[in-house]
């Protein structure tokens, strides 16, 4: 099976399969334009991406790599949050700091299964909560004044749904 | 693997919220406006106020548009709101690209003709009412437009009113895509030259109503070959009506009521007679003439009101068929018109050959 060779911010080399690559659209993208896809030696610097969560990137894309292609159309974005599969849901048990790196690097990436179970993970943290909750979740101080506070409350008001 | 970033750190949140915002629901996203000056920001950013409604609220105007400027709304709602207006004009420079429809209930306001008129990205007005309703809703409040919509297709008109309480000019911009409008209705004590030149475009207008405009050009009827309707309500009486009304071929409905509390004796006979000259002329192509006038200013110039009682009227106007047109701009019509003063009149008139079936209000609230 032909293999690329990933580098992560850190320096450390990851030989994987081309076929779990291609799970990134970004890989996908850039092999396929750039003609790289037989040429084994070639490294593909990912300097966004440090060792530790381009481990879990690669542990995530290899137990995902039978899943069905995700449609990239945003409009029909399955927004519910309570579909979390067992397997993600513990491999999702990780610090905030980790989580929020995993994000960014699908995004980067361009992982839509990945990106898609990350952020409901955190949308998890968030939904139902309030403000003040929210800010507890994620270790976040209150900078408003009273009087700012309460013009955004009101002017939620006005957005809250029919 | 401590050392990570925190969603209370820009580029995390900045980068971070953006993609999680999809999954959340609408109340879950007003929540994180809440939780800190940087997700309000980042809130903002993302549209979680591109749709707002407001509903039996007093809303200061000018805080409102900026409000709307700031999020960037799409979808604006208005249920029985009330706009305050601190003595200050809008500012007509403001732009609102953003703004794609507004769904207006209940009731019309000013505001909303404004905000149609600076949104250059404005598709679509959703409104329950019927274009007859939207004509009577105005009556009741100071200014108001409609754009004509593809989408709604009923509408065809333009109504705008601005009355003297009014501190600013109707923006012209709303008068601009006339040519799918048949009808217009302008309102204003102060119609401007640019309004009359833009009259000019109405090519396919049908319908015209002036209400209180005290100095206006006749001649820009002219170019309206199609006219069918004119009501000039309360507005001033041009020398040259008869002249130019004489080459509005198409005109079938006349209604011409003066601001007759305004003149003096004299200058009001010579006006009725102007208005009279002109009904006369047009006699073969006219269906309906409408003349409006007082009961004082006939009891002045024809002494014909009498010692009828109003109870007396009402009981002759249910024998009676003929039953004026209702002029639904002012509200306080009365409902029983004194009809000896129309048959006479009437005698008088036909005796004069006129072929057209001539209707007379009276309107006794400008005797108040």
């Amino acid at each position: 099976m032909p293999q690329i060779k990933l580098q992560s911010s850190d320096g450390e080399v990851f030989p994987i399969d081309v076929e779990i690559a291609k799970m990134s659209t970004t890989l996908k993208t850039m092999l396929e334009d750039l003609g790289m896809e037989d040429d084994d030696d070639e490294i593909v610097p990912l300097p966004n991406v440090n060792a530790a969560i381009l481990r879990k990137v690669l542990e995530w894309c290899t137990a995902h790599r039978h899943d069905p292609p995700i449609v990239d159309d945003p409009n029909i974005l399955d927004t519910r949050t309570n579909n979390i599969t067992c397997w993600d849901a513990e491999f999702l048990k990780v610090d905030q700091g980790t989580l929020f790196e995993l994000i960014l690097a699908a995004n980067y990436l361009d992982i839509r299964g990945l990106l898609d179970v990350a952020c409901k993970s955190v949308a998890t943290l968030i939904s139902g909560k309030t403000p003040e909750d929210i800010r507890k979740t994620f270790n976040i101080k209150n900078d408003f004044t009273p009087e700012e506070e309460e013009e955004i409350r009101k002017e939620n008001e006005c957005c809250a749904e029919k | 693997m401590s050392g990570f970033g925190s969603l209370n750190e820009p580029f995390y949140a900045q980068n971070i919220l953006p993609l999680v915002f999809p999954y959340l629901k609408k109340m879950d996203e007003l929540s994180c406006a809440r939780v800190c000056r940087l997700w309000y920001e980042i809130a903002v950013g993302n549209n979680v106020y591109a749709s707002l409604s407001f509903s039996n609220e007093d809303i200061d105007y000018e805080y409102f548009i900026q409000r709307l400027e700031y999020y960037g709304t799409k979808h604006l709602t208005l249920k029985r709101c009330n706009f305050v207006i601190n003595g200050k004009a809008p500012n007509c420079s403001i732009s609102l690209p953003q703004l794609k429809t507004i769904c207006v209930k209940e009731k019309w306001d000013l505001i909303i003709s404004f905000l149609i008129s600076v949104s250059p990205n404005f598709e679509e007005l959703i409104t329950k009412f019927s274009s007859e309703q939207l004509r009577q809703q105005c009556n009741s409040y100071k200014l108001m437009s409609y754009l004509n919509n593809p989408r709604n297709k009923e509408i065809t008109g333009c109504l705008l009113d601005a009355s003297s309480q009014f501190p600013w000019k109707i923006p012209t911009k709303v008068l601009c895509t006339p040519e799918r409008f048949q009808c217009l209705s302008i309102n204003t004590v102060g119609i401007t030259r640019e309004h009359h030149r833009l009259i000019k475009f109405y090519v396919n207008l049908n319908n015209l109503s002036f209400v209180r405009v005290s100095i206006w050009d006749p001649t820009i009827l002219l170019i309206a070959n199609n006219l069918v309707t004119l009501k000039l309500l309360k507005c001033s009486v041009p020398e040259n009506l008869e002249q130019v009304l004489s080459q509005c071929i198409s005109l079938k409905y006349l209604t011409i009521i003066p601001p007759w509390t305004k003149y003096e004796l004299s200058d009001a006979l010579h006006y009725n007679s102007i208005i009279l000259k002109t009904a006369h002329r047009l006699r073969n192509t006219l269906k309906i003439f409408t003349w409006g006038f007082t009961v004082g200013y006939l009891r002045k110039i024809h002494n014909l009101y009498n010692t009828f009682t109003q109870k007396q009227l009402c009981s002759m106007c249910k024998s009676v068929e003929w039953v004026p047109i209702e002029l639904d701009v002012f509200q306080s019509c009365p409902k029983h018109v004194p009809f000896v003063q129309m048959k006479l009149l009437e005698q008088h008139l036909r005796q004069q050959n006129w072929s057209a079936s001539v209707n007379i209000c009276e309107m006794k609230v400008e005797e108040v």
